[in-house]
């Protein structure tokens, strides 16, 4: 199975050996992982800090993840 | 309200803290005994169904409750608001000529600020609940906490408060301070003329008003004077006693830990001429102020509520900086709801932020109330009316435009790392946090490992 990885900011900024470790993890599951490099934020902080608008950027995110998914599917 | 100045002063008070601590101790692990002793999840459904049918049709329930209890003697008047609540207590006191006024715990009394108003009209009122006895005797302090109102209190201050006040011997075991409290009020009880208390829910097909407590005084102030007087929220209605006894399974589990609170009073209808004891008139405040706004609105689920305090007992906000902080009546989830829905949300600009979204409050709610999401869309309607500072709507913008810029946000990232790196100075923390110093004035930072994710796997793929 391949995966496409969403690593979030907190994992991208503060503690990347998180998203290592959930690589290792997945392959160690059998799967290949694919990481779409054009992936940004989920939009959690403008949602919780009542943003609607902003937060919207989580709709780039479904992009970007929905690319990750087509990426998944190749075979 | 100064909501940041206090929770922050709060946050620094490590004897606070320890005194929470050891409250938190007893109502968490209390309620955790309590609710293994039912079906947790059936009951809490069964509850929400009850207040959510009288919520629905709230009119017919009130009127319902108005018809019986006037049938039995009870007269129902309405207020809109806490001057209205004074207005009509201070003119039933007038009515009966009453000098003093004994009261039980009753919030919709704090709302209206009801004693400064009887005082004022020469009645003097007199807190029985021990804990609201010991606030009023010093200096008319404000209640912490919902079910337990001198919770920030050390048996010491209290021993000292009551040294000072009683002019006794000082007395440091709770048994004996708490003889020393029952002696002062008892001479009060036997002098007043008026009973005051609150209620915890109104029955409509008796008329009834039920009310949960632990010291007795609840049944001294609503039996003996010759008056009693009920003030409550409109929203408290109930249909049937069968819907009353499926509440009482969850209440007292939820906010003491107990499978029953000590005393349980359904009271009904004034003294009858084969009743020993009970108040010859008796009146019911049935009060809105705010609540009848909220039904039908994205807010309803907030009337629910049953004021058990399981959300701020579990609040790690509350545990850290105390009922205080929130400036008014209803501390910790619930007030950070409630206080800006009821003040005006210009009036309580931090309480809806007053939370981490932890959703521990959510999970203990005996009536599932929604409180995250409740607070989250008063955020929303903060930014929709433009209630935020500009500088933390203007950092929401950049973010949101980085976003949408893979590119840019990939390179402000590393720029980013980079700068906090630069700010730990090569430890694990960052004790100050450069551009947004107040992030860091009651914590620390942790340090990043030194580049980003993506970076970092970028090179590993090369």
């Amino acid at each position: 199975m391949r995966v496409g990885l969403f690593v979030t900011c907190l994992v991208d900024l503060l503690r990347p050996r998180i998203g290592f470790a959930a690589i290792r993890l997945l392959q160690a599951a059998g799967c290949e992982v694919v990481v779409p490099v054009s992936q940004t934020c989920c939009g959690q902080p403008a949602y919780n800090s009542g943003d609607r608008r902003a937060a919207r950027l989580g709709d780039e995110t479904t992009r970007v993840l929905h690319i990750a998914e087509i990426l998944a599917g190749e075979p | 309200m100064h909501f940041k100045a206090r929770a922050a002063e709060a946050a620094a008070d490590r004897a606070l803290q320890a005194k929470l601590g050891t409250a938190k101790g007893l109502f968490v692990e209390g309620r955790k005994r309590a609710v293994a002793e039912i079906d947790l999840e059936a009951t809490r459904e069964a509850s929400k169904a009850i207040r959510n049918t009288c919520i629905a049709d709230l009119d017919l329930w009130l009127e319902r409750f108005e018809s019986e209890a006037t049938k039995r003697g009870g007269q129902v008047l309405w207020a809109r608001d806490g001057a209205e609540i004074c207005r009509l207590v201070t003119e039933i006191a007038r009515r009966h000529g009453v000098r003093k006024a004994i009261k039980s715990k009753s919030m919709l009394s704090e709302e209206a600020g009801l004693n400064a108003a009887l005082e004022a009209a020469g009645v003097q009122p007199v807190e029985t609940d021990l804990g609201e006895y010991i606030l009023q005797i010093n200096d008319n302090e404000l209640p912490s906490h919902i079910i337990a109102p001198a919770i920030h209190k050390t048996r010491e201050e209290v021993a000292e408060l009551f040294e000072r006040v009683h002019h006794r011997p000082r007395k440091t075991d709770i048994a004996e301070m708490t003889r020393e409290a029952r002696e002062m009020l008892r001479a009060h009880f036997l002098s007043a003329e008026m009973g005051i208390s609150g209620g915890n829910f109104l029955v409509a097909e008796t008329g009834s008003v039920a009310l949960v407590t632990n010291e007795g005084n609840g049944r001294m102030v609503t039996t003996l004077p010759k008056v009693h007087v009920v003030i409550t929220g409109v929203e408290k209605v109930i249909p049937t006693l069968e819907d009353l006894a499926t509440l009482m399974r969850i209440l007292p589990r939820s906010a003491t830990g107990q499978t029953i609170s000590n005393y349980f009073s359904v009271l009904t209808g004034v003294k009858r001429p084969e009743d020993t004891d009970g108040p010859e008139h008796l009146y019911f405040i049935l009060v809105d102020n705010g609540r009848v706004d909220l039904v039908g609105s994205d807010f309803q689920d907030m009337l629910r509520c049953i004021r058990c305090a399981a959300c701020m007992n579990h609040c790690p906000v509350y545990q850290t900086i105390g009922g205080h902080a929130y400036g008014w009546v209803y501390p910790g989830p619930m007030g950070a709801v409630l206080t800006p829905l009821f003040v005006g949300l210009e009036n309580a600009i931090d309480l809806p932020h007053a939370a981490t979204l932890c959703n521990q409050c959510g999970v203990v709610c005996p009536v599932k109330i929604p409180l995250p999401d409740l607070m989250r869309k008063l955020r929303e309607q903060q930014v929709e009316r433009g209630l935020r500072p500009w500088g933390e709507r203007a950092a929401l913008k950049l973010w949101a435009w980085l976003a949408r810029h893979p590119g840019l946000y990939a390179l402000a990232a590393k720029f980013g790392v980079r700068y906090l790196n630069w700010l730990a100075e090569g430890g694990d923390r960052i004790r100050v946090m450069g551009l947004a110093p107040s992030w860091t004035a009651g914590r620390d930072f942790p340090a990043p490992e030194g580049k980003t994710f993506r970076e970092l796997y970028s090179e590993k793929r090369k």
